[in-house]
């Protein structure tokens, strides 16, 4: 049950596959920056094992350099 | 909340959060749509309001849910913003709903502020202003408004204090912010507001912006630019200002020049265009006339101070005689700006194939010469010709959401009428007709602007003061004579707002007021576009609009007829009524059902359509057909270039005050922070003011970073922590702090100086010691 907001910094050159990736995932929406490679997610889960299984998801992704959280409300 | 709208309102944050915290990562981020949305949109109605903040005026899109606003985003159908909002709009809707809003009216009792019903409180307001008038005269009452409020509170305030009371005791924090882009504009045009619009973005090679910290202050403009640039190639935006900002790292060339000089460089850029010649000498001859106006002029330090401005006849050679003083070596050696720099700023605006904006805001109001600043300004673009074109103008940015609409354009200023001035015969017969009330009853002369107003508070010659939207215990100059000017036995202050503010604090009465879209009203933002936003949420406890709490007192002291409406209807009828008094191609207002469909319009709004260049024949319907250009404010149908020269300020720094001060704002929060600091995200980017340093000098001082020091000015004193290489870097010799705080009251340090002409005070510069605690 947890909302939470992070900027994602891709790989050099992995933005549009990175995007791919992060909206396949449920739980996960994406705003990408127009001028930039960064992008807003927005994780929005509906329990722990949701929760659990989209950070898992996320680790997974080796286009993501770093994730950097902004919000979060457990 | 339910369910659903605390899910979508825990969204909202979070996508708030991390765009602020990109928006600092990255300065002039633009981000685009959702990709992959599951929201729970279903329970979520939008609809469109102006922003409440700043006078950018970005269209929003608010989301209602359950009788709360809980989401937010860019209207992408506003030509404003397209769809981008800053990380201020993007929290906006949060502002309404801090823990300690104001939701019933509070009144003074034995010293005590006690919750009272809003009708006993009315009462009382009506009550003492009545015999306030009684005892000490019409101009013993007062009413100190905002370029927050919204339209109808700026026109109500005037019918009730100009029509129905008699006295012009009336004035508007915008005095403080835009009054020297008014009387430039009156003085260079006869009409006030831009020429341009913001499409000029759009169209422009090169954009100069005179002591604007844009990327922090307009933000979604400074977006703009930033696209533009990335979409054109050649495109150069050049940041002149005194200190490091955002703005200047994001610009293609930073050039710093030493406060009060751009007044020289201004000048500097007209010499080096008259001596290459890049004067558009047919454009000159056709639409220009020269003019000189008087010199040493004076602060308006003293209580009694006057000024009166005489504009006598010169011509080019004149002009030229007079640039003789400012070549780019002799202005050179006391501007800081190399005379490369300047010959380069003038080759900018000389060549022909370039179009040029200037754009500007505080940096040139907030002024001692601010008028005649803005005057240079112009005349720069008038000399080679690029004005009231696509592309080509000078543009003097608005801070606050409508400080055009409302103070400017409604004219709740002490000289001011809805259309025209005081003085003028013809527009007090105007206003006389169109409310109804006996033209003898609307006073002839000017009270008092702001400074000289709360002056008049402190000696007693005003007794009570109705503030309404602003929190003058913050924003006044030399605040401590003010504050205890306001103190003291004898006076009544009533004070309108939403939160508890050090201005609250002093009142002797507290009026809840609904905030933005807790009821219906216009903002007429920069570029002349009026936006109306219905009422989609209840206001909070008693909260009443402010146009409606002042409809009440006046209703109570017997000027009820002036306000015939009820409330279901009285916004669409005060539209109408206000729209009488610019009923010309010159100045047309929108119809107030064009308002409501549309994202805004700006005026003048003639057979339907925008206008967006005025003074332009191919655009403006005003302009005499068959000419090009036409300046039709000006009897001669000329734009007046000014010859006004490089005068200092009143306090510069010395032995005893060695650095220069500069006060401003931030990103993150507005004014003086009483809504923005309720919003956690922002006030957690940047809980506490702070003052900028620079490493030489802190190195110099011994001070490190985050340490404690103490700013010292002849008026007053505060602690601060001290920044070095923080978002922006005074140059040597200076400092910077921001006053959103309101527990480190920085206007205790400024001076009360002002434009002689627009009686605008100077929050740039003063003189001050930095001490290590
Ligand atoms: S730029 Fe100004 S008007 Fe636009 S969203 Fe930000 S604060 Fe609001």
């Amino acid at each position: 049950m947890a909302i939470c907001s992070y900027i994602v910094y891709p790989q050099p050159g992995s933005r549009d596959a990175l995007r791919s990736k992060l909206t396949g995932i449920a739980g996960c929406d994406v705003m990408p920056a127009e001028n930039n490679d960064v992008m807003i997610l927005v994780t929005d889960t509906n329990s722990d094992s949701h929760e659990t299984a989209v950070q898992q998801a996320l680790k997974q992704i080796p286009e993501i350099q770093c994730l950097a959280l902004t919000f979060g409300d457990i | 909340m339910s369910g659903v709208s605390r899910r979508t309102f825990l969204r909202m944050a979070a996508v708030s959060a991390a765009s602020a915290a990109a928006t600092t990562l990255f300065p002039g981020i633009v981000f685009g749509e959702w990709v992959h949305s599951d929201h729970d949109s279903s329970d979520v109605q939008w609809n469109k309001t102006p922003c409440r903040f700043c006078g950018v005026g970005c269209g929003l899109l608010v989301g209602i849910a359950g009788g709360r606003a809980v989401a937010v985003k860019g209207d992408p159908d506003s030509p404003v913003n397209k769809g981008l909002c800053c990380v201020k709009g993007y929290h906006s809707v949060q502002a309404l709903y801090g823990k300690d809003r104001l939701k019933k009216a509070l009144v003074r009792k034995n010293g005590t502020l006690v919750e009272t019903p809003i009708a006993e409180a009315l009462d009382l307001v009506a009550n003492t202003m009545a015999s306030t008038i009684k005892e000490h005269g019409k101009d013993a009452v007062s009413v100190y408004g905002s370029g927050q409020w919204t339209i109808p509170d700026g026109y109500v305030a005037s019918k009730f204090l100009k029509g129905g009371i008699g006295t012009n005791n009336l004035e508007a924090n915008a005095r403080l912010c835009m009054a020297s882009a008014v009387t430039g504009f009156l003085t260079s045009f006869g009409l006030d507001e831009p020429m341009g619009c913001y499409e000029d973005i759009d169209h422009a090679d090169v954009f100069v912006l005179w002591g604007n910290n844009m990327a922090e202050m307009h933000p979604v403009l400074f977006s703009r630019l930033l696209d533009r640039r990335r979409k054109k190639k050649g495109v150069v935006i050049i940041d002149l200002a005194t200190r490091t900002t955002r703005t200047s790292h994001a610009a293609d060339k930073s050039i710093l020049f030493k406060p009060q000089t751009d007044l020289a460089i201004a000048n500097a850029i007209c010499q080096v265009l008259v001596e290459n010649n890049w004067v558009n000498h047919s454009f000159v001859q056709q639409h220009v006339s020269f003019k000189a106006g008087k010199t040493d002029i004076g602060y308006g330090l003293e209580d009694d101070f006057t000024f009166k401005d005489e504009a006598r006849a010169v011509d080019l050679q004149d002009f030229q005689a007079f640039l003789a003083d400012y070549t780019p070596e002799k202005v050179a050696a006391y501007s800081g700006v190399s005379a490369d720099d300047i010959r380069y700023l003038a080759a900018l605006y000389g060549d022909p194939a370039r179009k040029v904006v200037s754009y500007w805001c505080m940096g040139m109001n907030q002024h001692t010469r601010g008028t005649w600043i803005n005057n240079l300004v112009y005349n720069i673009h008038l000399l080679v010709g690029k004005i009231s074109q696509p592309g080509n103008g000078p543009f003097s940015l608005t801070g606050q959401p409508s400080a055009c609409g409302t103070v400017r354009e409604v004219g709740t200023l002490t000289h001011k009428l809805p259309h025209g001035v005081v003085m003028n015969e013809d527009d007090r017969r105007m206003a006389a007709e169109i409310w109804k009330v006996p033209f003898e009853r609307i006073p002839a002369k000017p009270t008092h602007h702001t400074v000289s107003m709360f002056r008049a508070l402190d000696r007693g010659d005003i007794r009570f003061m109705w503030i309404q939207v602003t929190n003058p215990m913050v924003t006044m100059p030399k605040l401590k004579r003010y504050r205890d000017g306001a103190k003291k036995e004898g006076r009544f202050i009533v004070v309108s707002d939403v939160y508890p503010t050090p201005t609250t604090d002093i009142a002797d009465v507290i009026l809840p007021s609904a905030m933005w879209f807790e009821r219906e009203g216009m903002f007429g933002n920069s570029e002349r576009r009026t936006q109306h936003f219905n009422q989609l949420v209840a206001p909070p406890g008693d909260a009443m609009s402010d146009t409606w709490q002042l409809i009440e007192v006046a209703r109570r002291m017997g000027y009820g007829d002036l306000f015939p409406w009820s409330y279901d209807d009285h916004i669409r009828e005060i539209w109408r009524e206000y729209g009488r008094f610019h009923d010309s191609p010159k100045h047309a207002m929108a119809p107030y059902e064009v308002l409501r469909q549309a994202p805004g319009a700006i005026w003048p709004f003639v057979n339907g359509r925008s206008t967006k260049w005025r003074y332009n024949a191919a655009y403006d319907p005003a302009a005499s057909p068959g000419s090009d250009f036409d300046f039709y404010g000006k009897p001669d149908h000329r734009a007046w270039i000014w010859l006004r020269p490089y005068e200092p300020p009143p306090e510069i720094p010395d032995a005893a005050y060695p650095f220069w001060l500069n006060t401003g704002r931030v990103v993150e929060h507005w004014h003086t922070g009483s809504m923005t600091r309720r919003i956690p995200t922002l006030h957690r980017a940047a809980p506490a003011a702070y003052v900028e340093i620079h490493p030489h000098d802190a190195e110099r001082l011994g001070i490190r970073n985050g340490e404690s020091v103490r700013l010292v000015s002849r008026r007053g004193e505060i602690i601060v922590a001290a920044v070095l290489d923080g978002r922006g870097q005074p140059t040597v010799g200076q400092v910077f702090v921001p006053f959103f705080d309101e527990s480190k009251l920085i206007n205790e340090l400024t001076l009360d100086a002002y434009c002689p002409i627009s009686k605008q005070p100077d929050y740039k510069k003063c003189a001050v010691r930095v001490e290590k605690v």
